[in-house]
């Protein structure tokens, strides 16, 4: 009997082949969330009976000769900000009218049906996706597999935790500030934030409505190739959606990178405090990159700073408008890490919204600028591992962005794809992040396969997840 | 020196019949100038040297056969919030920097002159488009020809003054909160605000990124009609400008209203201190409407206190945003109009901001609903004839703010046309306004035209004008 | 640092908005107003912002369409 396969890949090929069913497949992931869940906190809402009532549909699906696709039977988990039929939204908040959406799908959940996908169920978020976790409030404290004492990352923190623990094999993110790729990070799995308006956001409570972003993580780029493929494209319910073709994500990644024209940000990448294992990560992750192919060029990026000081403002502004009334009369019912983002809107003028729009626009004409130079740009996810709870001051978003380096990209809308490059001392995932020009996710996603074909820190499983990593349909599963 | 035409369209005609040239058209409006432009404030800049050898060369294409359309040859003045090349613009303003702009042409100035237009000079705005005149500052203060202690309304206050005085027969103006349409109205023309990102404004100093139009003023909806065939078209160098057909916009002119349907709003457009001819004149000229073919229904605006509040919240942002550095350093320097409304973006938070886009988007949705059953909706522009300046300075712009109905338009993005309908007791000019869908101007403009096809209100010259000239 | 000013600023600014911050909070949020407002500032500083327009577009024909 068969291992449980740790890609979607591997299980499209096993469920191809014979090797296993979907529902045996997704029976396993609820055994592991059966197992694990309660110390993760990786789930609010789990749906194994309609979970499984897909499964056998996909298996029957796949019998009879129809084939939707590598994702099709494939257990894949929902960030619990965007609606699914099988039942509510709770945004993990008690703010959340839970008729909102009420037995409907997301745009985006409806593509995953199509494409055959099995939902397992809402995974943790942080409150509206901006909320650290608040343990006065009636939600799990959402915990990373690779160490419980330390924070999965957020605000996509259930999709991280489930992929990298294995009770699914894929996932929903949203990305403002680096939702997505910061657990991606934390938990040492892959994750990638399209372009603004590659990927419909209507059916999603919305954060920072010209920051947001809903995209994939999954073990590797080749899965998250393979999610963005069912993903992207326009739909008209979402204004910012853009009508742009959709490439072959899949039939893109050569796995080649000769001739490619690799920018290294360093200038911006590594502040004092950073772990002292990431510089040499970094730089062996350049090293294979070079011996794939790629011609490796240092650059800075343009208005590093002022696009930071840019992006607070305009989530909070953007924030603040859609929960004004809420926050008004029920300000105590929000998480306290929620409260400190939303009062921040009250403190940035309409002018200054304005003008971070203008500075966000400099900062677009000077990275066009620089992209013609290079075809990707390349830098560490983060300067350290997890942040560790009740060490490290979750609340402190200055610190947070000092040490990460997501937000850039959401302020310019560009695509960033994050693939795990190694390890702390103290054994926790490092990231490498690759970014690129509008609509050219094919590019980050070539990177990162051709990576992770030639290295395994994506394979890496979390200690704690390693016993119950019993055959498929064994005893003990 | 020959009788000025009345409108673009007879001068154009004029031009082709022989019975005038371009050079005495513009040696015509010249002398207006040297006559009204002291008492009106209508110039900030005089183009006459370049504007006779335009004049000139229009005589001799045409001459030549080389016909440029119905603006050859005809002087048309710009306000001087846009660049031209002739000279330095101000913007009424002594922040400006005379670089920004300098020896350059904006977008729509480079398409008036292929279209063979003749431009006369720079004209009196508010400074930045936004600040009422001020005495203390060394730019003239524009005035009513139909009153000369009135206002002659803003903020294209020179572009409207000039042409109901004949100084030019077209005129660009931009539009915000009401900047075409208020001096056309109390000026006794007419103008056009067109749809948001119908004509590029680069080249033009912003006063909100969100609002801003710039568009036509002229005699009559015919000239304007002529006018947005020139200015209209994507320019990529505007981000706002937006690549869609431009149709013709003159030949639309059927002079038929047949079938059309026409929404009639006066739930929020006549409040308690209306002056009593408005209601008169907006009645006979819905009247009129109806004789020509329209089927009249009464509608209401959604969100119409909420959209001007909207309005009003977005620019007051947009406009500190632009300005904010200037006067932290020069606040002294600005007149003390611009700085009490731009001021106001400081105390808009961005939750603000935001949610008035919201509001925004919410408005034109349902106005989209209510478009699907009617082609336009009129109302009248302002109840109210031009402001004296003693009463402006007496209540400010509050007292005007209740009685003139622009702004709406702005918010939403919808073109809108006014067109003269009659006077108060008082002698000064009532406007009736036409908006319509976006991307309609077309629509409107066929109103504008029928309307005054068979009434003269376009064609009345100020009686300071008609005396003075007659002499 | 924060300055008393600050405080003042920001107390006004959340009243304003209706915002029933508790002390701590306030003290919290004064702070952090104080760590943004030099990043305010340097987005007013960049020159080439001088005439540029902002990067939210308005469109005159906004699409509605439900999703679900």
């Amino acid at each position: 009997m068969p291992e449980i396969p740790l890609t979607v890949q591997d299980a499209a090929a096993a469920l191809r082949a014979g090797e296993l069913t979907s529902v045996d497949l997704t029976q396993a992931m609820l055994d592991r969330a059966d197992e694990l869940d309660s110390q993760l906190g990786t789930y609010l809402a789990r749906f194994d009976r309609q979970a499984l009532a897909n499964a056998e549909r996909a298996d029957a699906e796949l019998r009879d000769g129809l084939d939707r696709g590598p994702f099709h039977g494939i257990p894949v988990g929902v960030k619990d900000i965007l609606a699914a039929s099988e039942g509510p939204t709770t945004a993990q908040s008690l703010i959340l009218d839970p008729d909102w959406g009420a037995g409907k799908d997301a745009p985006i959940v409806k593509r995953l049906r199509r494409a055959g996908a099995v939902i397992t169920g809402k995974t943790s978020t942080m409150e509206f996706a901006c909320g650290v976790p608040d343990p006065t409030k009636p939600f799990p404290i959402p915990r990373n597999p690779w160490d419980l004492d330390t924070w999965p990352g957020g605000s996509s923190s259930g999709t991280g935790s489930g992929i990298a623990a294995g009770l699914f094999l894929a996932g929903i993110g949203t990305d403002t500030g680096g939702s997505i790729r910061i657990p991606a990070a934390f938990c040492g799995v892959s994750g990638l934030m399209p372009t603004f308006g590659r990927v419909p956001k209507s059916g999603c409570t919305p954060l920072g409505y010209s920051l947001d972003h809903v995209g994939p993580l999954a073990r590797s780029a080749w899965d998250c190739a393979g999610m963005l493929q069912v993903l992207a494209g326009y739909d008209p319910s979402d204004p910012d959606c853009i009508d742009v073709p959709v490439p072959d994500y899949l039939s893109g990644l050569s796995g080649s990178l000769a001739g490619l024209r690799v920018g290294v940000e360093r200038a911006h990448h590594f502040p004092e405090e950073r772990d002292p294992l990431v510089e040499g990560c970094f730089d062996a992750a350049l090293e294979v990159l070079k011996q794939l192919g790629a011609r490796l060029v240092d650059v800075v990026l343009p208005l590093y700073d002022e696009v930071q000081a840019a992006l607070m403002p305009t989530c909070a502004a953007e924030s603040l408008a859609y929960h004004m009334s809420d926050a008004q009369a029920r300000w105590g019912d929000y998480f306290e890490g929620t409260r400190a983002m939303l009062a921040r809107g009250a403190l940035v003028s309409g002018a200054d919204y304005v003008q971070a729009q203008r500075l966000r626009r400099v900062a677009q004409r000077q990275l066009v600028g620089l992209l013609d130079t290079v075809d990707v740009v390349v830098m560490p996810t983060s300067a350290v591992g997890a942040f560790r709870y009740g060490q490290d001051d979750l609340l402190d978003i200055e610190r947070l962005f000092k040490l990460v380096f997501t937000s850039y990209w959401d302020a310019v809308g560009n695509p960033a794809l994050v693939v795990p490059m190694g390890f702390t001392g103290e054994g926790l995932p490092l990231s490498l992040q690759i970014a690129g020009r509008a609509f050219d996710e094919a590019a980050l996603l070539n990177v990162g396969h051709a990576y992770q074909q030639a290295t395994e820190w994506h394979l890496q499983t979390p200690p704690l997840t390693r016993s119950t990593r019993a055959p498929v349909g064994s005893a003990a599963s | 020196m020959i009788e000025i035409p009345p409108t673009v369209q007879d001068a154009a005609a004029a031009l082709r019949a022989g019975a005038l040239t371009s050079v005495d058209l513009t040696r015509a409006v010249l002398a207006r100038a040297d006559e009204f432009d002291a008492r009106l404030g209508t110039y900030l800049a005089r183009f006459d040297g370049e504007a006779l050898a335009t004049a000139e060369r229009s005589d001799a294409e045409l001459r030549g056969g080389l016909d440029r359309g119905p603006l050859h040859g005809i002087p048309v003045g710009v306000k001087d919030i846009l660049a031209a090349s002739e000279g330095p613009t101000t913007a009424q303003s002594l922040i400006l920097d005379p670089d920004w702009g300098a020896a350059k042409d904006a977008p729509i100035v480079k398409r008036l002159r292929a279209a063979g237009a003749v431009i006369t000079g720079k004209v009196t705005t508010m400074e930045f488009a936004i600040g009422m005149p001020d005495r203390t500052k060394p730019f003239p203060m524009p005035r009513n020809p139909w009153n000369l202690e009135t206002w002659p309304g803003g903020s294209s206050s020179g572009t409207g003054n000039g042409i109901a005085a004949g100084m030019f027969l077209a005129g660009i103006g931009t539009d915000t909160g009401g900047s075409i349409r208020i001096p056309a109205a109390f000026c006794g023309v007419s103008g056009l605000m067109p749809t948001f990102g119908r004509v590029p404004k680069s080249g033009c100093t912003p006063l909100g990124y969100s609002l801003d139009h710039v568009g036509p003023l002229a005699h009559s909806a015919w000239d304007c009609a002529a006018m947005l065939q020139v200015l209209a078209g994507y320019d990529p160098s505007d981000p706002d400008c937006i690549d869609v057909p431009v149709p013709d916009y003159v030949s639309a002119l059927t002079g038929s209203l047949a079938g059309l349907r026409i929404g009639v709003e006066r739930a929020h457009h006549f409040p308690q201190d209306s002056d009593p001819a408005a209601r008169e004149r907006f009645d006979a000229a819905v009247a009129v409407l109806e004789e020509l073919g329209a089927m009249v229904v009464d509608v209401q605006l959604p969100y119409f206190a909420e959209t001007n509040t909207a309005m009003m919240l977005t620019m007051a942002a947009e406009a500190l945003a632009y300005h904010r550095q200037d006067m932290r350093s020069r606040w002294n320097d600005y007149a003390a109009g611009t700085r009490q409304w731009v001021a106001m973006g400081a105390l808009v938070s961005g939750a603000d901001y935001v949610q008035a886009q919201r509001v925004r988007r919410a408005a034109q949705g349902d106005l989209q609903r209510l478009f699907h059953g009617v082609d336009a909706i009129v109302m009248p522009t302002a109840v109210c004839g031009a402001l004296t300046y003693a009463e402006l300075e007496d209540a400010g712009m509050s007292k005007l703010m209740g009685r003139m109905f622009t702004s709406y338009w702005d918010a939403v993005g919808n073109p809108a046309l006014v067109v003269p309908m009659g006077f108060t007791a008082d002698e000064l000019p009532l406007s009736l306004q036409i908006a319509g869908r976006p991307f309609d101007e077309a629509t409107i403009l066929r109103v504008g035209d029928a309307f005054q096809r068979t009434t003269d209100w376009h064609l009345r010259t100020p009686p300071l004008v008609r005396q003075t000239v007659a002499v | 640092m924060s300055t008393p000013e600050d405080k003042t600023i920001v107390q006004l600014m959340l009243a304003r908005a209706g915002l029933p911050v508790s002390e701590l909070e306030l003290d919290k949020l004064t702070s952090a107003y104080s760590q943004q407002q030099p990043g305010i500032e340097s987005l007013y500083k960049v020159a080439a912002t001088r005439y540029e327009a902002p990067c939210l577009q308005f469109t005159p024909t906004p699409t509605f369409a439900d999703w679900g």
